[in-house]
Order: structure tokens, then C-alpha cells, then sequence
């Protein structure tokens, strides 16, 4: 059974990248977005994929019919880091730094995301809290505040200030691991937060929540570390220009 | 300068075409209705099969057990052993049972399945919520099943709410027992 849905959600996840975020030089990739992030998307895919059948469900780690049914659930940030992982590979073969392949792709990436939190409304409507005011999902009497639609719109946003921060030439290399860090302290800020309205079965916080809180964690310290390592560049500058 | 100006004209057009497509693509995917099942239970009540069974019924008899349950709503999950979605989907169930499900009653049906693989398939997800095996395929033909695994939701007066084919993610079961609550 075709699901209508994802076929959607795929054809718009990498569709709007590709139409909308302006032709940054991918840095020594005399290609364009989409053939020098294909195969980080493939891998990406595949290593969400694995990774939820591994959590959830290992008795289907030796299933292919069972590992090839998308549609079961992937793990974002696992997925991510992969994608990440392998295109910062595929940089270096071609002898370009990872991190500034890495900025220049994350705007895209950001609004292919954004892209596929908007097809909640194709994949059975966008959950949320009760409201007032919002959509009402099929088989719902109440409205619900669309979440996913919040989510897509500051991803949108956050991408823009992202694109605004590198610039007109693309990413330099002082300012790349900062718009790269900042990119995944972004996404997981802003599933985290989402997380929070998100409607979930029982108490606690879900496996999204718990993982979107560690990945910011990781990207904040990891700018912070950045952010010493320049101010400490700057004064031993300084203090050679003066000696 | 111009030429420039001229040359980015068509690109331009193209991008706006594209995007209009993408936009009538998810407004068409969004408004598109699937057919809903007009399924409403009928006959003598049944009583609810035992927790954590595999309770073969007849067609007739499932739906004397919707007909008992009238006065609170009911999530009916057609799963099988060899379907990958059902996987995911059957340990969100359970939580779901063991949470309490805020008052709604849950019941799978193993359907087009035979009773050992079934019967397995509980035992592996440690189910414990009531099932019911469909052994002769009534019950699903009756509901109108279209694809493996589908959801009923059923409101308190036993009328069919929604019908989610295809797997039900952790959102979107939340959001239909809130909407079930009082």
C-alpha cells in the first residue's frame, strides 16, 4: 500500500531545498546542492532507520522487508549525525575543510527540514495541545494547535538568520564550525520546545524531548569551546603585534 | 547587466511554477479524504475478551463486544505478525493500555495471520491488552479494512470517529485519546 503521505513529505523534504535557498558555493564542489548532499541523505536515512529498529524493534535488525518499511519510524538525530559524518568525509576527499562543506549546506538542510514538519498536514494532520484556534485533524472533534506548523515556521526563520550570518560568498572558515553548531543547537532548540506541546502517551519525556535536549546540550558546549578558542587566537594575535 | 536581468526572468518563473505545484501538491494531499467505513456495530452484546488473550470471535460476536463497550470509546487495532508497521505500533498500544489509556478500552485484532505467529507476536511484545483473532476474515471485511495495520476509533455513543490506515505515531494517538476525553 502506497503511503500518499510520505511520498509527499519526501518530494517536498528535497524539493524546497533545492527551490529556494539561494545557490551558496559549496565550497571546491563544483556541483550542485542536491548532488553533493544525496548520498549524505541515503546514509542518513539508513542510519535513522537502523537506529529505530534498534531501539524499538531488534528482533527486525535481521529483516530486510521489515529494516525497508520507512513508514515504521527513523531517529532524527542519529540519522542527522550520519549525514553530517559522511558529507564532512566526502569534503575532505575532495580536500575541502568538512566544516565549511557543512555550513554551507545547513540553510538547505534547515528548510528541508522545515519542509517536512509542513507535510504533518499530509501525514494525518498536525498534532498539538487542545485549542481554541488551530486545525482540526481528521478524526479529531477539537482543534488542535498545529505544533508541526510552529516548528517548520521557526526552522524557516532560523535558517534565514543562518544564511544572513555566512556571507554573500558562502561560509569562511573562521565563521563555519559557529554556523554549523549554531544550526544544530537551533534544530534541537526548537524540538525540544516542541516537544514540550507535543501530545505523548503517559509521563516523562519522550525519547524526541530527552534527545533534542542532549543534542543542544552538545552544541552549546561545543560553541563555547569555539568561542575560546578564537578569543584566545585574538589575544595571542594581538599580543604578537604589540611584541 | 540587462541581458542578466532577462536571464534570471525564466528561472524565476520556473521557481514560482514549482512552488505552486509543491503547494497544490500538499493542499491536495491534505484535503483528500479516504473513504471512511460506515461501519456501526449491531446485535446482542458480547462480553470483552479476556486481557492479554487471543480470543478467537466470530464477526458477529465482535461486534456484540463494541455494542457492550457503548458509553465508552474504543480503539480497535487490526494487526498481523508479518506486518512491519504493526511492530512499531503494538508496544505504543501497550503503553497505552498500561498507562491507563484515560478510560478507553483498546482491542486488537489479529487478522489474515494464524494463531501460533499471532499468539507469538503477543508473547514477544509482552501484550496485554484484550485481542481477538479473526480467524475467518468477517471482521475485517466487515470494517472495511484496506490496508494492514488500521486503527478504529470509536466515540462513546460506538459511532466510528476516525480510521488511521497505516501506522499510528505517539502524537497522534495522544491527540485522538485527548480528543475522546470529556
Amino acid at each position: 500500500m502506497m503511503d500518499i503521505g510520505l511520498l509527499v513529505s519526501v518530494i517536498v523534504t528535497v524539493a524546497l531545498p533545492a527551490l529556494f535557498v539561494a545557490p551558496r558555493p559549496l565550497t571546491a564542489a563544483p556541483r550542485g546542492l542536491i548532488d553533493t548532499t544525496l548520498g549524505a541523505v541515503l546514509v542518513g536515512l539508513i542510519v535513522a532507520r537502523l537506529s529505530a529498529v534498534a531501539l524499538d524493534d531488534p528482533g527486525s535488525l535481521t529483516k530486510l522487508s521489515n529494516l525497508l518499511v520507512i513508514r515504521s519510524g527513523v531517529e532524527f538525530w542519529p540519522g542527522l549525525v550520519a549525514a553530517m559524518v559522511w558529507l564532512g568525509l566526502g569534503a575532505r576527499r575532495e580536500d575541502t575543510p568538512p566544516w565549511l562543506r557543512l555550513a554551507a549546506v545547513a540553510p538547505a538542510a534547515m528548510i528541508g527540514w522545515a519542509g517536512y514538519e509542513v507535510t504533518c498536514l499530509v501525514r494525518g494532520g498536525c498534532p498539538g495541545p487542545r485549542s481554541t484556534i488551530g486545525l482540526r485533524p481528521e478524526g479529531l472533534t477539537s482543534p488542535v494547535f498545529p505544533v508541526g506548523l510552529v516548528v517548520a515556521a521557526t526552522g524557516v526563520a532560523a535558517a534565514m538568520l543562518l544564511q544572513r550570518k555566512s556571507s554573500a560568498a558562502g561560509p569562511s572558515p573562521a565563521t563555519a564550525p559557529t554556523i554549523v553548531l549554531t544550526a544544530v543547537a537551533f534544530v534541537g532548540t526548537i524540538r525540544s520546545v516542541a516537544s514540550i506541546w507535543l501530545p505523548h502517551v503517559g509521563y516523562g519525556l519522550t525519547r524526541q524531548h530527552r534527545t533534542s535536549i542532549a543534542m543542544t546540550a552538545v552544541a552549546l558546549v561545543g560553541l563555547g569551546i569555539v568561542h575560546l578558542r578564537t578569543s584566545r587566537r585574538i589575544v595571542a594575535s594581538s599580543r604578537r603585534s604589540t611584541a | 547587466m540587462e541581458s542578466q536581468h532577462h536571464a534570471d526572468h525564466p528561472r524565476r518563473w520556473k521557481r514560482v511554477a514549482a512552488a505552486v505545484a509543491l503547494v497544490a501538491l500538499v493542499g491536495w494531499a491534505a484535503t483528500r479524504r479516504d473513504d471512511q467505513s460506515s461501519f456501526v456495530a449491531a446485535g446482542l452484546p458480547h462480553p470483552i475478551p479476556t486481557a492479554g488473550e487471543l480470543t478467537p470471535l466470530s464477526a458477529d460476536q465482535f461486534e456484540g463486544v463494541l455494542v457492550g463497550l457503548r458509553g465508552t470509546p474504543v480503539i480497535v487495532n487490526i494487526w498481523a505478525s508479518w506486518c512491519a508497521p504493526c511492530r512499531t505500533e503494538t508496544p505504543l498500544l501497550e503503553r497505552t493500555w498500561e498507562s491507563g489509556a484515560g478510560g478507553v478500552v483498546i482491542i486488537g485484532v489479529a487478522s489474515k495471520d494464524s494463531a501460533g505467529p499471532a499468539r507469538q507476536f503477543m508473547d514477544e511484545f509482552a501484550v496485554t491488552f484484550p485481542n481477538v483473532f479473526d480467524e475467518s476474515g468477517d471482521i475485517r471485511r466487515r470494517l472495511g479494512l484496506r490496508g494492514f495495520p488500521t486503527t478504529y476509533v470509536f466515540d462513546v455513543d460506538g459511532n466510528l470517529q476516525a480510521t488511521i490506515v497505516g501506522g499510528l505515531t505517539e502524537p497522534r494517538l495522544a491527540s485522538i485519546l485527548q480528543d475522546l476525553r470529556p
